[in-house]
């Protein structure tokens, strides 16, 4: 078996046996559940008010509501305040609307209740004064008055349609892969850091030295790393589609969009672009330092670059080919998640997605040349940081 | 061919020359060990020996060949700082550096278990390694030095952090390796063990060769110039007397000679001076602790000296 395999399953195995990988992995599906049954219940308690209230009276001082026009049978008409006020107080109905005389000027409306009246009942009731404005109108005029434009949502180049109901996923599905992305970059690369600290505070590093190729080793590392933070991410997607099946109005809004392959492929070329990289830079960074402290504070910089995207989403949503988005989606760092947030929103020129795919690629070739050296020659120091300007004028003397 | 062969190797960090030209061989099934005092470049060399570091120049062919990965799981090293997965069994551990040098993984349980027992281990084969104590660290950490029953055993203070009777074991287990056609090269400052045990010895010092050659033969050449005397009167200060040592085991005087003196010409002065009465005199095989001294000592006399010139 190749060494950087054996590297790789042992990585994998004892990572997953963490006690605080598996907190992680079932603590965070569970806030998830916790989260959307919340909101569901939310949403169930507030119909139930609506029932609670029992039936509405109303009084029509404007004479706007005509009589012959179906109501709901929750509404009750009553000819003046006094008797609707009698009524609420004997307990017949739950509140009473007021219609001034001058409502069809001044659309004053006024509504009394003994207990707060639900949104769903104003809404209901709204629909039923509209109704009877627009009677006398052809229906498919009163439709469209009710709802003058039913809109649907297209990408610049015309690829992903989302009508109206699911707009909202439009703009999400961009920020959800984008922050899945981060995710899994900043949990699996912070593993990584701290897995290579703790080999070099416990000096198995050169042991391991004399049995693998630093580079090997780096990329077992990166390779079982990686499975772990994929078995991670696939355990809470899962759970995540399970609690998304108990809510169909979720399930609805996520079916209506559609991704096209290319856009998979890119995000997953992306994604594993953007993981070697940080995975490797943390590494490297991990085996210079001179404790998993100092080596903290440095990644959490660096891995902030990693979220600065989702920081100015707005400018993406405003104009995913502007100044800055382009300019986040080349920079080698930023890449993968920038460029992921561009091409879910539209089209990107091609050479953009070329040339930035080529840097990015570029760069992970030059982090894992020198992370394999810092392996090499920063793990021999325990306890001592290695300096930026060793690390480049010893790699380059070695080689030559 | 040499178990180890390495030839004007050096190698310097920034201004300081950690190894400067180095050559020596190690011969297939001996025990060879490496001497200097600390910073003297031992520990460059075994990891520019084991590929961790690169020299500067020279060449260093290992088994035969230059290294290789092939060749490196020939080799079997325990480094002077050790350390194991604190977090791992002892034999998760163990299995998992046996498979990192080509082992496969069943085959290297069952030899890991197989050596605990040897080392009197096997009851906490399945305790995690920070459970154990020092001592029982340091003999796993031996166990995976040898799971993969390597041709050249590379081993850097064996014996420190020891009991005496984990000295025994691990020394039973050096000479089991011997008897088994085996290299073994340690670097130690365990003298005694080097005398004991040893074939042949290499002392360094500042990066350089001081000492080469099998120990007998070295004993023997500094025996030459060395002499236990026990006499009464001023005579320490006699022409040709380089070095005066007391000898606790002997208790007597351990006397380290010029070169151009010869031990007869020392009893000569001694017994033409009137005022001097010698009890004793004998040759001496100075111990390799003397010759330590009196080669590292020297060259730190030296020093001072040329710091006092300077001055």
């Amino acid at each position: 078996m190749k060494r950087y395999i054996v590297v790789a399953r042992h990585e994998l195995v004892t990572h997953s046996r963490r006690k605080s990988f598996l907190f992680m992995l079932i603590v965070f599906p569970l806030l998830m559940a916790g989260l959307s049954w919340l909101s569901g219940y939310v949403a169930v308690r507030q119909e139930e008010e609506t029932g609670t209230l029992g039936q509405v009276g109303y009084v029509d001082l404007a004479g706007v509501l005509k009589p012959g026009l179906a109501r709901p049978p929750e509404f009750q008409p009553y000819p003046d305040v006094a008797s609707a006020a009698t009524a609420l107080t004997g307990g017949q109905i739950g509140a009473y609307f007021v219609l001034a005389a001058d409502y069809l000027t001044s659309g004053r409306v006024d509504a009394y209740s003994h207990k707060a009246i639900p949104g769903g009942i104003e809404n209901q009731f709204e629909e039923f004064i509209r109704a009877n404005l627009l009677a006398g109108r052809t229906p498919e005029v009163a439709a469209r008055l009710q709802e003058p434009a039913n809109v649907t949502l297209a990408t610049l180049d015309g690829r992903r349609t989302v009508n109206e109901e699911s707009a909202m996923a439009l703009i999400l599905t961009p920020l959800l892969f984008a922050l899945l992305l981060s995710l899994s970059i900043g949990m699996t690369s912070g593993y990584m850091m701290q897995n290579v600290v703790e080999e070099k505070e416990t000096r198995m590093v050169e042991m391991m030295m004399t049995s693998i190729q630093p580079v090997e080793l780096l990329w077992g590392k990166i390779i079982g790393l990686g499975a772990l933070g994929l078995l991670q991410i696939g355990c809470w997607l899962a759970a995540a589609l399970i609690i998304v099946s108990w809510r169909p109005d979720v399930r609805q809004m996520l079916e209506a969009i559609s991704l096209p392959a290319d856009l998979l492929a890119l995000a997953v070329l992306y994604t594993l672009l953007g993981y070697v990289l940080y995975g490797s830079l943390l590494a490297g960074i991990g085996a210079s330092s001179s404790s998993l402290q100092e080596a903290q504070s440095i990644a959490g910089i660096v891995t902030f670059v990693a979220i600065v995207p989702l920081l100015v989403l707005p400018t993406f949503l405003e104009n995913p080919n502007g100044e800055w988005p382009t300019f986040l989606s080349l920079l080698p760092l930023t890449a993968s998640t920038a460029m992921v947030i561009r091409l879910a929103l539209g089209q990107v020129p091609a050479w953009q997605v070329a040339l930035s795919v080529g840097l990015l690629g570029g760069s992970v070739a030059a982090v894992v040349w020198l992370a394999a050296w810092a392996f090499r020659v920063g793990l021999l120091l325990t306890g001592q940081r290695l300096p930026a300007r060793a690390i480049f004028r010893r790699r380059i003397m070695e080689r030559g | 061919m040499n178990a180890l062969s390495v030839a004007n190797v050096t190698k310097a960090f920034g201004e300081m020359r950690a190894v400067d030209d180095l050559s020596f061989e190690v011969r297939p099934g001996e025990i060879f060990a490496m001497l200097g005092p600390n910073g003297a470049g031992k520990t460059t060399t075994l990891r520019m020996v084991l590929d961790i570091l690169r020299p500067d120049s020279g060449q260093i062919e290992v088994l035969g060949s230059p290294i290789s990965p092939a060749a490196k799981d020939r080799i079997g090293y325990l480094p002077e700082e050790r350390g194991l997965y604190t977090n791992l069994s002892v034999v998760e551990c163990l299995a998992y550096l046996g498979t990192l040098k080509g082992m496969k993984s069943r085959t290297a349980r069952t030899r890991a278990l197989e050596l605990l027992g040897r080392v009197e281990l096997a009851e906490h084969a399945h305790k995690k390694v920070r459970e154990l104590s020092r001592g029982m660290q340091q003999k796993a950490q031996f166990v995976a030095t040898i799971l993969h029953n390597p041709d050249l055993v590379i081993v850097d203070e064996p014996f420190s952090g020891l009991d005496p009777v984990n000295t025994l074991l691990v020394k039973e287990l050096m000479y089991e390796l011997k008897q088994q056609g085996k290299t073994v090269i340690m670097s130690t400052h365990a003298m005694r063990q080097v005398e004991e045990m040893a074939d042949r010895l290499l002392m360094i010092d500042q990066g350089r060769r001081v000492l080469y050659g099998p120990v007998e033969e070295i004993r023997r050449q500094y025996a030459a110039h060395a002499v236990y005397v026990h006499a009464e009167g001023e005579w320490a200060s006699l022409p040709g007397i380089k070095r005066v040592a007391f000898d606790e085991r002997e208790k007597a005087s351990l006397v380290f000679l010029n070169e151009a003196t010869s031990a007869d010409d020392l009893l000569r002065s001694l017994v033409q001076q009137p005022s001097i009465h010698v009890r004793r005199f004998e040759m001496a095989l100075p111990s390799l602790d003397d010759i330590f001294i009196e080669v590292v000592g020297n060259r730190e006399s030296v020093i001072s000296n040329d710091q006092d010139k300077a001055q």
